[in-house]
């Protein structure tokens, strides 16, 4: 049985740093239980935002997942997306690359993803594909330059933070107050091994 | 009214040392800078541990100096290709008439803005203000300033000037809300302040760390998220961007990014970055419908090819602030400037072609903690030296381009002639060129020292002489102090008394074998 790569034990170790919670790597199941989770108790029974063509999103299923618990969804595509974001208690999402070495996710705009989905509500849950995972920024920054840009990259280390009062961190200031992080592998053989464990 | 007479004057005085004076013996202020000392290391300790990562950002900044203008039309048609409307600014004057342009044409009533030293420079806010507009500032320290009116007294923590008690102050009297003085209570306070200003904001006016040529993407980076929210939200976004910000390649970023935020803050990579490509594409839901971008140039393209050049690889990381022992004790605002600390030192001379901020460059210990603790090895000491030469007597900066012109009739402002190679048309700033003072009493004395001390013979004498005269005139320890004649110099500079016999006639005892050398 193979046991996680050792980016992925890094990346979990500084996403921790970050006072991001972290769940797996998990199979793919097993993620999106943990997700819908997360995400129900986060909400509270308030909207949760979804995005319509996010592959992490879609790979869960989390729309039938969440669906199912009776949560309430807000997707882009909705007419009255723009005023009832600002009152969604959670934002789901998947990145596009993790850098291991600092803890950081990067999100991708595009259609059906919009920017404000990891940003305005006040908790975060970020779904993350083993696979995605790599060392350094500078791998990351490779992976884009690779292809043509999205029209914004947001990368997030983790809760919103400020220290400028008196140089002493206070967190959620105006971004996301919680970050969540779920980490699965598509490759569900590999994961069983680390769940058995 | 000016923008000065208008603000709170925090440290108030004349000149640099009155103020630096009424810095030093505010207690509160003391208080509130003893929380940078936790800063102090921090770029030591990048310096220790990644000088490659320096010695590469370094190489880059030159590269682009090294032909800016070349960078300029190849970011301008990069950005233009993209769809993002691009302004060339020659003056802080035209930036703000371009900007608050972009405001009346896009009907805003509301801007958010994230924190940006470029619009500090540009003095936008009070631009907006003129035109009826309403403009917020969202990084929760440059909010605090914002509404005490005051300015930034650091770059990257703008009110670290201020205690928690008298942030709690000022946010209570302007919003009639009982806060208590407790960093928590006032976090959540501000989220849901600011929060209904990002709803309501039309425009997102935001500066860049960095904009890559090639892609013609824009890099921010926070903490707070504010930055993201301002170029979310709003239908239009601006970016101020001064010319020097730009980096050839989007994979430089990769080094430039880790460097500027672990000497600016400590942190690996900051908790936000955002990359920003273009305005909202087909099919998205949010981001700007417009995005400009507004290239400043304020008297920066005529330091190239100048010794002061240099001076534009910065990266406004604050690492020379945090380390500077004037800085550390006196704080932004007795500098009465944008830009503060070492790097202020010398901007604000340069960026006002000498008619601002002529004493700064004399307000340093030249230690050195600056030139070694710069991330991209700007030699600020030298720079600080070369200052003061150049603005002692006309104040012409001899070493600017172009050479120092003739000064005018009566001191007046007078217009430069246009560069060649400009690729925009070009309205620089008026010079300020002060009429010629007669020499000081101070200049004579150095020149007369200078002549003595060409010839050895002149050295002996006069150090003889001058020993003799201190031991017996001045034999207090602190005898600089209060040796006749030169106190206005020595008042705030010690030196120690000279030994009874001077080391060339220690030595020459020594060669001729006088065991009692």
């Amino acid at each position: 049985m193979t046991a996680p790569p050792p980016s992925v034990e890094r990346l979990r170790e500084a996403l921790i740093v970050n006072r991001c919670g972290v769940d797996g790597p998990l199979t793919s199941d097993a993620a999106a239980t943990r997700v819908a989770e997360v995400a129900m108790s986060r909400a509270a029974g308030g909207p949760i935002a979804l995005p319509t063509r996010d592959a992490g999103v879609a790979a869960l299923e989390l729309d039938s997942r969440l669906g199912a618990l009776g949560a309430h969804l807000l997707h882009p595509d909705d007419p009255d997306w723009h005023d009832r974001l600002p009152g969604a208690a959670v934002g789901v999402t998947s990145c596009a690359v993790a850098v291991a070495a600092t803890g950081t996710l990067a999100m991708v705009a595009g259609p059906g993803c919009p920017r404000a989905t990891s940003l305005v509500p006040a908790a975060h849950i970020c779904i993350v594909r083993v696979a995605d995972v790599v060392d350094e920024l500078a791998d990351a920054i490779a992976r884009f330059a690779a292809g043509p840009l999205p029209s914004a990259v947001s990368w997030v280390g983790g809760p919103s933070r400020t220290s400028d009062l008196e140089m002493r961190t206070t967190f959620g200031v105006h971004g996301p107050k919680t970050v969540d992080v779920v980490i699965f592998s598509a490759d569900s053989a590999d994961s069983a091994g680390t769940l058995a464990e | 009214m000016s923008v000065r007479e208008r603000d709170n004057i925090v440290t108030p005085g004349r000149n640099f040392e009155e103020r630096a004076r009424h810095a030093v013996a505010d207690p509160e202020l003391q208080r509130a800078l003893g929380n940078l000392g936790q800063r102090l290391f921090t770029a030591r300790d990048v310096a220790h541990d990644h000088g490659d990562l320096k010695d590469r950002a370094a190489a880059i900044r030159r590269e682009v100096l090294a032909d800016l203008d070349s960078w300029l039309r190849r970011v301008t048609s990069t950005l233009e290709s993209l769809g993002v409307i691009v302004h060339h600014a020659a003056t802080a004057h035209d930036a703000r008439r371009i900007i608050v342009g972009i405001a009346h044409a896009e009907g805003v009533r509301t801007v958010v803005k994230s924190k940006s030293m470029a619009s500090e420079e540009i003095e936008l806010n009070q631009a907006f203000e003129s035109a009826g507009i309403r403009s917020v500032e969202t990084d929760l320290g440059e909010y605090i300033v914002q509404v005490a009116a005051e300015r930034p007294s650091h770059m990257i923590t703008p009110a670290i000037h201020k205690t928690l008690g008298q942030i709690r102050d000022v946010l209570v009297k302007v919003s009639g809300d009982a806060i208590e003085e407790d960093r928590e209570a006032i976090t959540q306070w501000a989220r849901k302040r600011l929060r209904d200003e990002f709803i309501a904001g039309d425009m997102g006016v935001t500066g860049a760390n960095f904009v890559a040529a090639d892609t013609g993407t824009i890099v921010l980076v926070t903490n707070e998220g504010n930055g993201r929210l301002c170029t979310t939200l709003p239908r239009v976004h601006v970016a101020v961007v001064p010319i020097e910000k730009i980096v050839p390649r989007f994979t430089d970023v990769a080094t430039l990014l880790p460097l500027l935020t672990m000497t600016a803050t400590g942190q690996r990579l900051t908790n936000y970055l955002s990359m920003i490509t273009g305005p909202r594409r087909e099919g998205e839901v949010d981001g700007p419908e417009s995005l400009h971008v507004v290239l400043l140039d304020n008297n920066r393209r005529a330091l190239l090819g100048t010794p002061y050049e240099e001076m534009l690889a910065c990266i406004r990381c604050g690492a020379c602030l945090n380390v500077c022992p004037v800085y550390r004790r006196v704080s932004g605002h007795a500098y009465d400037a944008v830009y503060s600390g070492p790097m202020g030192k010398v901007l604000t001379p340069l960026l006002s072609r000498g008619s601002n901020g002529r004493d700064l460059p004399g307000a340093s210990t030249l230690c050195g903690a600056c030139t070694e603790a710069c991330p991209v090895e700007i030699p600020l000491a030298d720079l600080l030296v070369r200052l003061r030469a150049d603005l002692r007597g006309t104040g012409a900066l001899v070493g600017a381009r172009g050479s120092a012109p003739p000064p005018p009739e009566g001191g007046v402002a007078r217009r430069e002639r246009p560069g060649e190679g400009y690729p925009w048309p070009l309205a620089r700033a008026p010079v300020v060129t002060p009429p010629p003072r007669p020499p000081s009493v101070r200049s004579i004395m150095f020149a007369v020292w200078a002549r003595v001390w060409a010839a050895p013979s002149g050295y002996r004498i006069s150090t003889a002489a001058a020993r003799v005269a201190v031991r017996t005139l001045a034999p207090g320890r602190r005898w600089s102090t209060t040796m006749p004649g030169v106190t206005g110099w020595t008042r705030s500079r010690d030196l120690p008394l000279p030994a009874p016999r001077s080391f060339r006639d220690r030595w020459a005892a020594r060669e001729r074998g006088d065991e009692r050398w």
